[in-house]
């Protein structure tokens, strides 16, 4: 069973626990990949499941505050993801956190929402999907998942401005496609128009 | 085009699109998704629990000099069904056994943040905090500073947990070195003026229900003649099915439990009302419940049944491991209390696992059915247990030269299929 992510947050508010379920099996993979990525020099595979399985229960504790004028809902969740794994981190390292700065996290509040249209998103995937391999684990990982630069450099082994250079060659091809893909539409509502 | 951009519109592509580039970046990643389920449903189960299941001996003797005492002075005056609820609180949303005090509104604190509430009942005191801090202590009067015993996160803050104090009307909270003096109200008795009102006659003697309404809908009383039993949920559970794992190489245990079923309430027209729990609550097992339905009208409301739990070993017990591939009868009785079940067979399925066949419900109490309980070995590394209807199985692993294991039993918990019949007046 698929829940949306509307249907989501209402059955969670109604304490369903039926939805809690589905809520684990969609968000799973990409709550788990994120944690991977910030536990996987300290912890184990156990860590990371007990780290993920806490995201899920802070989920169902704080889902009254998710505010969807602030952002989509997961990007609210990853959120609550990377500050449990910060929490992991420095409980498993018994180190501080290098730089907490280095992991703020931001909602898109004052950013203005972007719809895009299920083609042009499709074209979007298509060219992230031409991105060597490297680019495109950057680029889901900075723009997806939300890690910071710090983190990818230090587990890509990259400096910051091979980090920084990556990622601006991507952001420049998404730029040119959805620049493509809006003139179309634009001409092709014109001819509509007609 | 700025990070900010690009991050939102990637955030917004629909959920598959992205998912599949994700399941391709995580290659080996093994992502064990059944294990994230069965530890967070665990967590969540235990959230709710909230450790209520630690009872001290001395504090349980508190609570029988209470009873005894007031039942001397009402004897005479008071029904048998009222005398059962003797002794117990009304805290939040719950009904605890005892004197207990709680905070009534949440105070601000002077570092910033607020206490948002206290319940220090017989059992443990409860602190919820919503403030940024990173030490903090208890003191009670009693010349010592105790730290917590348990933590969490819940929807209004930090949640801390005191165990084996005696509750006090007065204590000292110290956040970083700063202390706030709290003073906490004593929680209403439960018979305060009399007013729960009976559940329509039922023929389990040994549980007495009750209501009283509230605002918005209803509180249920329970009173169980044993005192060991406490009251764990009230409501049916929707699947018959639980699941339950133990790692003793991680020293990691979790449970899955079906969530209640909602309680219906019909009025004399037929109108159906559900009867939910209270939202947020403070306190658990939650005995308030919440409902649309019209203040003024009579409602027939159907509680079907209640779970209810012993928080203690009630056995332990050596099994023999048999050869790959053979089977062993045991036909081993195991008593419960309330309930009783039956090791019928092990299975070697393995050189270094084996598999354990329980007949449940073999008792006599026909209105009560083993929810789960704990099974637990020392001698193993790990089990995995499936309680469904009238059988359990339990897979264990270990080294492969085990040849006899010692099992403990404990902890069980049980649906009651009472048929609880409320009218609401």
């Amino acid at each position: 069973m698929q829940y949306s992510d509307n249907e989501l947050i209402s059955e969670i508010r109604k304490r369903n626990r039926n939805a809690f379920e589905i809520l684990i099996r969609q968000y799973s993979k990409p709550i788990y990949y994120l944690i991977y990525n910030i536990l996987n020099v300290c912890g184990t595979k156990e860590d990371i499941e007990e780290c993920v399985s806490d995201i899920f229960l802070e989920i169902w504790q704080k889902i009254n505050q998710f505010d969807a004028g602030r952002g989509s809902f997961r990007t609210w969740i990853l959120m609550l993801a990377k500050y449990k794994a910060l929490a992991y981190k420095r409980k498993l390292s018994a180190l501080a956190v290098d730089d907490i700065e280095d992991y703020q996290l931001e909602d898109s509040r004052d950013v203005e929402q972007q719809v895009i249209e299920r083609e042009a998103q499709e074209k979007l995937t298509e060219t992230i999907n031409t991105f060597n391999a490297l680019d495109k684990e950057l680029f889901i990982r900075r723009y997806y998942l939300g890690e910071s630069i710090h983190e990818l450099m230090r587990s890509l082994g990259l400096s910051r401005s091979a980090v920084d250079n990556r990622l601006l060659r991507s952001r420049k091809t998404i730029k040119e496609v959805l620049s493509h893909e809006r003139k179309t539409n634009k001409e092709y509502h014109t001819k509509l128009g007609q | 085009m700025k990070e900010k951009q690009i991050r939102n519109i990637i955030q917004s592509l629909d959920s598959d699109l992205l998912d599949k580039e994700l399941d391709a970046l995580m290659g080996e990643i093994d992502v064990d998704v059944d294990s994230i389920l069965t530890k967070a449903q665990s967590k969540l189960e235990q959230e709710h629990k909230k450790m209520k299941k630690i009872r001290l001996v001395p504090i349980v003797a508190a609570i029988v000099c209470v009873m005894i005492g007031t039942t001397v002075v009402y004897a005479d005056e008071i029904s048998d069904f009222l005398k059962s609820f003797f002794g117990k609180s009304t805290v939040y949303s719950t009904v605890v056994d005892g004197t207990a005090y709680y905070l009534e509104t949440p105070v601000d604190l002077d570092s910033g943040g607020q206490l948002y509430a206290v319940m220090f009942t017989q059992s443990d005191l409860e602190l919820v905090i919503d403030a940024d801090f990173s030490d903090i202590s208890v003191a009670i009067g009693d010349g010592k500073e105790y730290e917590p015993d348990g933590y969490s996160r819940g929807p209004n803050g930090a949640e801390f947990g005191f165990y084996g104090l005696t509750p006090v009307q007065d204590i000292v909270v110290t956040l970083d070195g700063k202390p706030h003096s709290i003073h906490l109200t004593q929680a209403a008795a439960a018979v305060d003026n009399g007013n729960i009102i009976p559940a329509e006659p039922n023929p389990i003697d040994w549980i007495h229900m009750g209501y009283k309404r509230t605002d918005n809908g209803v509180q249920i009383f329970t009173s169980l003649a044993d005192g060991d039993l406490k009251l764990q949920m009230i409501g049916s559970p929707v699947k018959r099915e639980v699941k339950a794992t133990f790692n003793n190489q991680t020293n990691s245990c979790g449970s899955n439990h079906s969530p209640t079923q909602p309680i219906a309430g019909y009025d004399k027209d037929g109108n159906v009302y559900e009867y939910v729990y209270e939202e947020n609550p403070l306190a658990w097992p939650v005995t308030r419940f919440e409902s649309n339905a019209p203040a003024g009208k009579e409602i027939t409301l159907e509680i079907p049944g209640i779970i209810v739990g012993y928080g203690k070993i009630f056995t332990k017990f050596n099994i023999d491991i048999p050869l790959v591939g053979e089977e062993n009868h045991p036909n081993k009785e195991i008593d419960l209390g309330l309930q009783k079940m039956v090791l019928q067979s092990i299975v070697r399925t393995s050189a270094t696992t084996a598999e354990l066949k329980f007949t449940l419900n073999t008792g006599e109490r026909k209105e009560v059915s083993i929810n789960d309980t704990s099974i637990d070995s020392a001698d193993v590394l790990g089990g995995e247990l499936l309680w469904k209807d009238d059988l359990c199985t339990m897979t264990v692993t270990f080294d492969e030269g085990l040849t006899q294991a010692e099992l403990m039993v404990g902890w069980p918990s049980f649906l009651v299929s009472g048929d609880w019949v409320f009218i609401i007046k």
